[in-house]
């Protein structure tokens, strides 16, 4: 899961909040960008090293697909955008909640306009007339 | 040879014994007999061998399979340290796990060169087309006993392979998202996947091979042997004699054999 804090929108914070699975074949998918080798840190009792990547899009290693900040497919095999959950704040926790697929993103952050459908398995068209082969919803 | 001393005679007479006794109350010697003994053509060749070495590399892999599923535990929790056992452990661990996993391999390439042979030999031809479905049908059991071992040792490799494999199977239109839902029992790859592979792996899989291999026999030694294509027999030309080998003409070579006569 790929989290972002996008500010207040009518007062009550918002965020996105991207499935890391590719909507090709469900390979982890990567934040491209350049990383902040200062930022770099080291937590828990195994040493596990965390450096934070300045995101300007993701990448999946498997087939080379990209998207953008939003999960917008920009190039490569994948073919919808990146799959997304609802998310409620509950006592200053955030919960995730149901996962939902998306065919295209428009805007950004708090004010985007997202196309959702429901979920569905990597590699399944959402819209447009490939979408006609997947008539019946995975339950 | 000279005739056989009454001291041999005796011992092949107790050697066989237990065949003739097992022979008259079951008949599953004759069986075997006539399975080891049955004709072929005069000029089978040497591809016509790759057909049980795949049964022999299936076999390798039963009994690999049996010893690893002694201490294979198909749990998320302990799947991956059991085969660490299995590896470093157990005594001869990492030889049975080898072959195991390289057997894989080498069953898979086989049925292929096997499967290659017998097209390009005609060998499916009337009367053999039931034969070659028949094979056809092996070929994709072997395929999912391979796609379901793959998941068991449950590292990254596993995991990932099985999550693109399953997501495949779910671009198929209309029902695909289904078989992928049955697939990885449930939304994600977990426990019940793992148990489900390993089912799959060791039990419904392994079983219908052996069934189809039971019927791929019995249908081979029903119907016989077919000639290589370039087999003179088979067209019916006349049998060109090959020259004397160097031995035939020293005379070491018994008469009636190869390059003689014919019945």
């Amino acid at each position: 899961m790929f989290i972002r804090y996008n500010g207040l929108e009518d007062g009550k914070p918002s965020f996105t909040t991207l499935y890391s699975r590719c909507a090709h074949l469900g390979c982890p998918v990567q934040p491209n960008g350049l990383v902040d080798e200062e930022g770099k840190k080291t937590v828990g009792d195994q040493g596990i090293e965390l450096t934070p990547v300045n995101v300007t899009g993701f990448g999946c290693p498997c087939h080379g697909g990209q998207y953008d900040t939003e999960g917008n497919r920009t190039a490569g095999p994948p073919v919808r955008a990146l799959d997304r959950t609802e998310f409620s704040i509950r006592n200053g926790n955030l919960f995730l909640g149901k996962f939902y697929s998306v065919a295209e993103v428009q805007g950004a952050g708090a004010r985007a306009r997202i196309k959702r459908y429901g979920r569905q398995v990597p590699g399944v068209h959402v819209d447009g007339p490939s979408a006609w082969l997947y008539p019946i919803e995975v339950p | 040879m000279a005739a056989k001393s009454a001291r041999r005679q005796q011992i092949e007479a107790a050697a066989l014994y237990p065949l003739d006794w097992l022979e008259e109350r079951s008949g599953l010697v004759g069986g075997v007999k006539y399975f080891l003994f049955r004709k072929v053509p005069r000029d089978t060749s040497w591809f016509h061998t790759l057909g049980s070495a795949t049964l022999t590399a299936f076999l390798v892999q039963a009994i690999t399979g049996v010893v690893l599923a002694m201490y294979y535990k198909p749990d998320p929790d302990s799947a991956y340290e059991s085969i660490q056992y299995i590896t470093n452990d157990l005594t001869l661990g990492w030889l049975v796990r080898g072959m195991h996993k390289w057997g894989a391999s080498v069953f898979i390439i086989l049925m292929f060169f096997h499967m290659a042979r017998v097209f390009l030999f005609g060998a499916y031809k009337y009367p053999r087309e039931l034969n070659w479905i028949v094979g056809v049908l092996l070929l994709a059991m072997g395929m999912l006993e391979g796609f379901t071992g793959y998941l068991l040792p449950w590292d990254q490799t596993a995991y990932w392979a099985t999550v693109v494999g399953i997501n495949l199977n779910g671009t198929a239109p209309v029902l695909g998202p289904f078989l992928a839902q049955f697939l990885s029992g449930g939304a994600e790859i977990g426990a019940d996947t793992l148990s489900k592979f390993y089912a799959l792996h060791m039990l419904a899989i392994p079983g219908a091979i052996a069934g189809l291999i039971v019927l791929h026999l019995y249908l081979v030694i029903r119907l016989g042997v077919t000639s290589p294509p370039w087999s003179e027999d088979a067209a019916g030309r006349e049998r060109t004699e090959p020259a004397p080998s160097a031995g035939a003409r020293a005379g070491l070579v018994r008469p009636g054999g190869r390059g003689g006569g014919s019945a």
